[in-house]
């Protein structure tokens, strides 16, 4: 019966990206701005 | 008790211009989403790796306004990066990555023979130096000097070529050797990558 089981069960657990990563994608996303001209997609991260 | 606002909602104010709205979404979905980057690749630092990727693909695909599964953010943000974790294998199947640890550091076994930028230029130069050189040489003893060293050809060869006997082309060499050296001593050129 054991055998069903993945071996990597044991490392499933629970894990959170850290503070500073979602730090990264809140400022990203705050400096990315797209610009759409005619058929044309431009994108432009201003700090 | 706090009421939840719908993913749905926050997706749409996220398009308006609500940053906050991203916020919400990023620490609601979280640790569901770096759960199961984590236990596929089972690697701590690749998983932020990847959950950073993830959310740029989700930023900019709301920003361009193409996304179009209201009401399914959080399955469209795993298959996001679900793919990715498809990609990151991909990759490290076609460049296996191997890391060291303490007791074994693998630039102990191999190391880059390749000189660096400056050392190549100087090699390069002393290349040009040298034929200069060898250019100021008498022609028979300039002869059997490139035959030797520019072509590797044995002295045997050289007088077959030459119409030489090996003693004299073996003399040719000597001289030409000598009287490199001491063109180099008289114009006190350095020739040297060290």
């Amino acid at each position: 019966m054991e055998k069903v089981y993945s071996k990597h069960q044991k490392d499933y657990r629970v894990v959170k990206a850290c503070a500073e990563t979602v730090q990264f994608l809140l400022a990203y996303s705050r400096s990315l701005h797209v610009v759409r001209y005619k058929d044309l997609t431009f994108e432009s991260i201003l700090n | 008790m706090e009421t939840q606002i719908d993913d749905s909602v926050l997706v749409r104010d996220y398009i308006s211009g609500d940053e906050k709205s991203l916020e919400i979404l990023i620490n609601r979905h979280n640790q569901r989403v770096t759960s199961f980057i984590y236990s596929k690749v089972l690697d701590r630092d690749i998983t932020e790796d990847i959950f950073q990727d993830t959310f740029i693909k989700v930023i900019k695909t709301l920003k361009k306004g193409s996304y179009s599964e209201e009401g399914k953010f959080l399955p469209w943000v795993m298959r996001i990066a679900h793919n990715l974790i498809i990609d990151h294998f991909r990759k490290n199947k076609r460049m296996p990555m191997f890391e060291g640890n303490d007791d074994f550091n693998i630039f102990s076994v191999i190391g880059d023979e390749k000189l660096n930028a400056e050392k190549q230029l100087i090699k390069d130069q002393i290349t040009s130096d040298l034929k200069h050189l060898i250019e100021e040489l008498p022609d028979d003893q300039k002869e059997v000097l490139i035959m030797r060293i520019y072509k590797d050809m044995s002295f045997k060869e050289i007088s077959e070529n030459t119409g030489v006997s090996i003693n004299t082309a073996l003399g040719r060499m000597r001289y030409a050797l000598i009287n490199l050296r001491k063109i180099i001593d008289r114009h006190n050129i350095v020739l040297t990558n060290y």
